[in-house]
């Protein structure tokens, strides 16, 4: 009984996948917002390096990794591939339950095996500097870690919020050598406006993309680094399952169905996309992307307002403009405005080879929870949105009485985010309906907030 | 009344949620809050239906666009 499948050093992965060579339907090239332009490469290269834009727009099928890149990812990869035998037992299940364990690398995330890749691309292109934003740090802290692998400077813009409530991630950050400023800052222009309003605005994501962006385009030697959804950190991402692959050949199997859970999509796609590829060779396999029902990009598509008629004298209407199983009009095709999605994921989602499944907070909690008392590990909020969906699937498994194989995708651990993990085991989260006395109340809480223009 | 925030990866109190943009609620908020209350008749409250509308119309811009249209307009002032 083979608890955890290791694979030599040797055999680490020496080339990434690119999907763009095997969709079965080119990626429509993003819009301009100003002009309705295609985006052509040169109006990244204020904030990417070359080197970074043509892997974005690359459709060679597979690109070599560089032996600096190799060097560092061995610090923690190969990373082991287990068999949650534990889980199984304790569900009763007839599955065979893999997880990949991406929680190894030393930020505890899937997120360096791009940030190691960027940082080594900026290094040869000659950046001297990164500037990025984070919400909840852990980009920020991947970034650092690289940064610090290759001798480049790195600054944060770290949501207010988030850098307050959560310092652990930012002592991170400094302790690689990155520096983190709270955003709103007052060292860019788009966040004195807010600084010199309220030193001490919460800020927000936006906010802080904004600094970092201007950061990057105004300093000298200084690029921006982003850590999901462009298609170069898909593609650096791939290393995770073309190593799954390998570790189930090892051990005799292949997944019946492929489960990662998708914010940005980069981890979801770093463990499918080489299935995918067998998918589209005819491969009988299901690959599943699973979010929040608080944020369901992926499977209710933009919760949007519109009017119901060009005219615009009808009512408003919620509209779902795209959803599981509806193809979107090609008004909404040509740029699908997933806007925290990965183009690449949203893409492989209208053609039909990957569903998405959403979970509610306190499922997912319950989930993670779960797995932390049946296989040990103490997973990331994020990725309990994966184990939710395995578990659904196993017990459908049992249900059915079939040894179906689940390949998931571990992307990180918990042991930083364990407030969240407090609110719930208190009951501070539900999912619960409001009464009305209580939203009379909240209503009045709100009172002393000012009044949205 | 806490709900954990996947964007920010930490729990926050629903004010942050309907005042984090400029006053304004987030984009998501009504994705987030909608299996828990009225969250649609509680912003139109507050917001008026013409706040309301100018909020959450429109398609959201992806990421790419916004960072395009950061990039563009850092151009243009020099
Ligand atoms: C552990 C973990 N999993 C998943 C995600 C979601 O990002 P993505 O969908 O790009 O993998 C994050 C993002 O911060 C994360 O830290």
């Amino acid at each position: 009984m083979n608890r955890k499948t290791i694979l030599s050093e040797q055999d680490m992965p020496r080339a990434w996948y690119n999907i763009q060579a095997d969709l079965p339907n080119p990626l429509p090239p993003p819009l301009n917002p100003a002009t309705g332009e295609p985006i052509t490469p040169d109006m990244l290269s204020p904030i990417l390096p070359m080197n970074l834009i043509e892997q974005e727009v690359s459709t060679e099928r597979w690109i070599d990794i560089p032996d600096q890149v190799i060097e560092r990812l061995l610090m923690w990869r190969p990373t082991p591939l287990y068999r949650a035998y534990a889980l199984e037992k304790f569900l009763g299940t007839p599955a065979h339950i893999y997880f990949k364990n991406e929680g190894v690398s030393p930020p505890g995330s899937h997120k360096p095996n791009t940030a190691i890749a960027q940082a080594y691309y900026n290094k040869v292109f000659g950046t001297k500097r990164l500037a990025t934003e984070t919400g909840a740090g852990q980009w920020g802290s991947a970034l650092a870690f690289a940064c610090n692998q290759f001798g480049l400077e790195l600054k944060v813009y770290m949501v207010r919020v988030s850098f307050n409530q959560k310092p652990y991630r930012r002592i991170m950050m400094e302790t690689w050598g990155g520096k983190c400023v709270p955003s709103p800052s007052p060292d860019t222009n788009a966040g004195r406006k807010y600084f010199e309003q309220n030193a001490e605005h919460p800020g927000s994501l936006g906010i802080a993309i904004s600094e970092a962006i201007e950061d990057a385009v105004t300093s000298k030697d200084t690029k921006y680094s982003l850590g999901s959804v462009l298609n170069h950190v898909m593609l650096h991402q791939t290393i995770i399952g073309l190593e799954a692959q390998k570790q189930l050949a090892m051990v005799g199997e292949y997944p019946d169905m492929v489960i990662g859970c998708a914010g940005g999509g980069s981890n979801f796609a770093g463990i499918s996309f080489p299935f995918i590829r067998d998918k589209i060779h005819g491969k009988e396999i299901k690959i599943i992307a699973s979010e929040p029902t608080s944020c369901p990009t992926l499977t209710k598509g933009p919760y949007v307002y519109d009017f119901g008629d060009t005219a615009q004298t009808t009512p408003l209407l919620p509209m779902y403009s795209i959803g599981h199983d509806f193809v979107p009009a090609p008004i909404h095709a040509g740029g699908l405005r997933y806007h925290g999605m990965a183009p690449l994921v949203s893409r492989l989602l209208v053609d039909g080879l990957i569903e998405a499944r959403a979970y509610s907070q306190l499922e997912t909690f319950a989930a993670g929870l779960m797995f932390a008392r049946t296989e040990g590990f103490i997973p990331a909020p994020e990725t309990n949105h994966a184990i939710a969906c395995v578990i659904e699937e196993a017990r459908k498994a049992k249900e059915e009485g079939k040894e179906k194989v689940i390949l998931m995708n571990w992307s990180g651990h918990g042991v930083i985010d364990l407030s969240s993990y407090d609110a719930y085991l208190s009951g501070k989260l539900e999912d619960y309906a409001l009464q009305d006395e209580e939203i009379a109340k909240l209503v009045k809480d709100l009172e002393k907030y000012p009044k949205p223009r | 009344m806490n709900i954990y925030c996947s964007q920010l990866g930490m729990i926050i109190e629903f004010s942050y949620c309907v005042s984090m943009n400029e006053g304004l609620p987030c984009r998501n908020a009504i994705r987030c809050w909608r299996d828990r209350m009225d969250i649609e008749h509680y912003l139109k409250e507050i917001l008026g239906e013409e706040g309301f509308h100018k909020n959450f119309s429109g398609l959201p811009k992806t990421r790419l666009e916004r960072i395009i249209e950061l990039v563009n307009n850092l151009g243009e002032k020099g």
